[in-house]
C-alpha cells in the first residue's frame, strides 16, 4: 500500500495542476482574510479568527474538488488508468491509495489556505488597528474540523470523478449540488429541515457557523455518511469498468 | 517462461460478437504476430489477456492464471495497449516512475529504460511534447519496467518512422533472442513478415490460421505473407 500510495502522491506532485492551486490557496484565502478586515474596518464590526476560516471555506472548497476530481475523472481522460491498471490489477487497493492521497491533498490544500487567512487576517488586523474579536478557545478545533471537511469533500470529489469518468460532468454535478439543489430540494419536498442533513451544511455545522444546524458529532457522521456512500458507488461502477 | 493462453475467449458488446470462441496457445520464445482486418477483435483480445476487458465468455490466462489473479503481473507480462495512455503535463520519466511505484519496480528502473529505448534527452520533458514514435517508445519502456518474460505490444509501429521501425525490430528480435515470449499486433504486414517466428491471423473475432508464418506460406502456396494474409482473410477488408 506504501507503494500505491507513493504512486498517487506523485501522480499529483508530477502534474502542474495540484501545485497551482495550492498556490492559489494560500494566495486566495489570505486576499480574502484582507478582504474580510478591511470590510469589518469600514463597517466598525469585529473580525475573529473563526470567521476568517469560514470566509475562506468555500472557495478553498472549490479548489479541493477541482483537484481531486481531476485527479480521479483526469485518469480516464487521460486514459492513464490502463497503464495503471496493468501495473495494479486489483481495484479496490487502486481506490483506496487514490482516495487515501487525494484526502491528504485535500486536507492540505485546506490546512494551508485556512492558516493563509488566519495569519494575513491578524496581521492585517494588527496593521489597520481593527478590533479584534474573541480569540476562539476552540480555534485549534476548527482548523482540524475545516482540514478534514477538505479530506472529506477530496473524498467525494475522487468518487465522483470515477463515476463519472468526466472531469466536466463531474465538476459540473457538484457545483449544480452545492449551489442549486441543496437549497431547492427543501422548498421542493417541503421540508424545510431537511437543509440542516445537506452536505453543504453538516460540513458548515462542523465549522459551527450557524446555531440552527446539528450537533458537529451528528454533522461529521452525516458528512462520513455520504462520503462513504459515494465511494461504494464508485467502487462498485470501477470494479465493472471496462476499457 | 509465461504461457498464454485463450481458451474459447467470447466477447460480446451487445448484439455485436467482438471475439468469437477464440482457442489458441503461444510458444514461448517467440515472436507471435497477431493479425487481422480492423474490427477484428486484436485490441479487444489483448485487452481480455491483461484484465482491462472482461471476457463474455472463455479464458484468457497467463500460466493457467487471469492477469488479474497475478500477484505482480508486470513482473510476468509486459503490455503495451495504447500508446496515448500517458498524462500530456507529466514528463516521461515521472510517467515510468508512477508506474514503477505502482507495481513496486525500482525506481532506477525507469531511467535504465529510458536509456534502452532512447529517450534519455527527452525524459525530462512533458509527453505531450512527444512525437508518436516518442510515446511508443516510452510505452515499450513501460512494458519493459518489469523486466518480464513475456511481452504483449498492441500496434507498436504505429507512427514510427522508418529508422523507428527498424529500432523496433532489433529490439523485438534481441528480446526474443533472450528468450522472451513476444505477441505483438501490427497492420504492416511487410514489416511483421521480417518480425515475427509465428502468427495468429483472425478476422470478424474468429480464428483464421495460426502457426509458423512459413509452414502457413507454404501450406496455402503464398509468395509472402501479404500473400497470405489477403488468401486467408475475406476480400473487403483491409489490414
Amino acid at each position: 500500500m506504501t507503494g500505491l500510495l507513493r504512486a498517487e502522491s506523485l501522480k499529483l506532485r508530477s502534474v502542474p495542476l495540484p501545485r497551482l492551486m495550492l498556490i492559489l490557496a494560500a494566495l486566495g484565502a489570505g486576499f480574502i482574510a484582507f478582504v474580510v478586515v478591511h470590510t469589518a474596518k469600514t463597517e466598525h464590526t469585529t473580525v475573529s479568527p473563526p470567521n476568517l476560516v469560514t470566509a475562506v471555506a468555500a472557495p478553498l472548497w472549490f479548489l479541493v474538488v477541482v483537484v481531486a476530481v481531476v485527479a480521479s475523472a483526469g485518469e480516464f481522460q487521460h486514459r492513464t488508468i490502463q497503464p495503471t491498471l496493468l501495473q495494479i490489477p486489483h481495484r479496490g487497493r487502486l481506490l483506496l491509495a487514490k482516495t487515501l492521497a487525494a484526502a491528504a491533498y485535500g486536507a492540505i490544500i485546506t490546512l494551508v489556505g485556512t492558516l493563509s487567512a488566519i495569519v494575513v487576517g491578524l496581521i492585517s488586523m494588527h496593521i489597520t488597528a481593527t478590533p479584534t474579536g474573541p480569540l476562539h478557545p476552540q480555534l485549534v478545533g476548527t482548523i482540524a474540523a475545516s482540514a478534514a471537511i477538505g479530506a472529506l469533500w477530496a473524498t467525494v470529489a475522487v468518487g465522483l470523478g470515477l463515476l463519472t469518468r468526466s472531469t466536466a460532468i463531474a465538476l459540473v454535478a457538484l457545483l449544480l449540488w452545492r449551489f442549486v439543489l441543496e437549497g431547492i430540494l427543501p422548498v421542493i419536498t417541503q421540508q424545510p429541515h431537511l437543509t440542516q442533513w445537506m452536505p453543504s451544511r453538516a460540513a458548515d455545522a462542523l465549522l459551527a457557523t450557524h446555531t440552527d444546524l446539528l450537533q458537529p458529532w451528528a454533522a461529521g457522521l452525516l458528512l462520513a455518511t455520504y462520503t462513504a456512500a459515494v465511494i461504494a458507488a464508485a467502487a462498485w461502477l470501477f470494479n465493472r469498468w471496462q476499457a | 517462461m509465461a504461457r498464454i493462453c485463450f481458451d474459447h475467449l467470447t466477447k460480446r458488446y451487445g448484439p455485436v460478437t467482438a471475439v468469437h470462441d477464440l482457442t489458441v496457445s503461444l510458444e514461448p520464445g517467440k515472436i507471435t504476430g497477431f493479425l487481422g482486418p480492423n474490427g477484428a477483435g486484436k485490441s479487444t483480445t489483448l485487452r481480455m489477456l491483461v484484465g482491462l476487458t472482461t471476457p463474455s465468455a472463455g479464458t484468457a490466462t497467463i500460466d493457467g492464471r487471469p492477469y488479474a489473479e497475478l500477484d505482480h503481473p508486470t513482473r510476468l507480462i509486459g503490455a503495451m495497449t495504447d500508446s496515448a495512455v500517458f498524462h500530456p503535463r507529466r514528463s516521461g520519466r515521472d510517467a515510468l516512475r508512477v508506474l514503477c511505484l505502482l507495481g513496486g519496480i525500482p525506481l532506477r528502473r525507469a531511467d535504465e529504460l529510458i536509456d534502452v529505448v532512447g529517450l534519455t534527452g527527452a525524459a525530462a520533458r512533458k509527453v505531450g511534447g512527444y512525437s508518436m514514435g516518442m510515446r511508443q517508445r516510452l510505452g515499450l519502456a513501460a512494458a519493459l519496467l518489469g523486466d518480464p518474460d513475456t511481452l504483449v505490444l498492441d500496434e507498436p509501429a504505429t507512427g514510427l518512422d522508418p529508422a523507428g521501425v527498424l529500432w523496433l525490430r532489433t529490439v523485438l528480435r534481441g528480446l526474443a533472442d533472450q528468450g522472451r515470449t513476444v505477441l505483438v499486433s501490427s497492420h504492416l504486414l511487410a514489416e511483421m513478415a521480417q518480425t515475427v517466428d509465428d502468427v495468429i491471423i483472425i478476422s470478424g473475432g474468429r480464428l483464421i490460421a495460426h502457426g509458423p508464418i512459413s509452414q502457413l506460406i507454404g501450406r496455402t502456396r503464398s509468395t509472402s505473407l501479404e500473400d497470405l494474409f489477403f488468401a486467408l482473410v475475406p476480400k473487403g477488408t483491409t489490414p
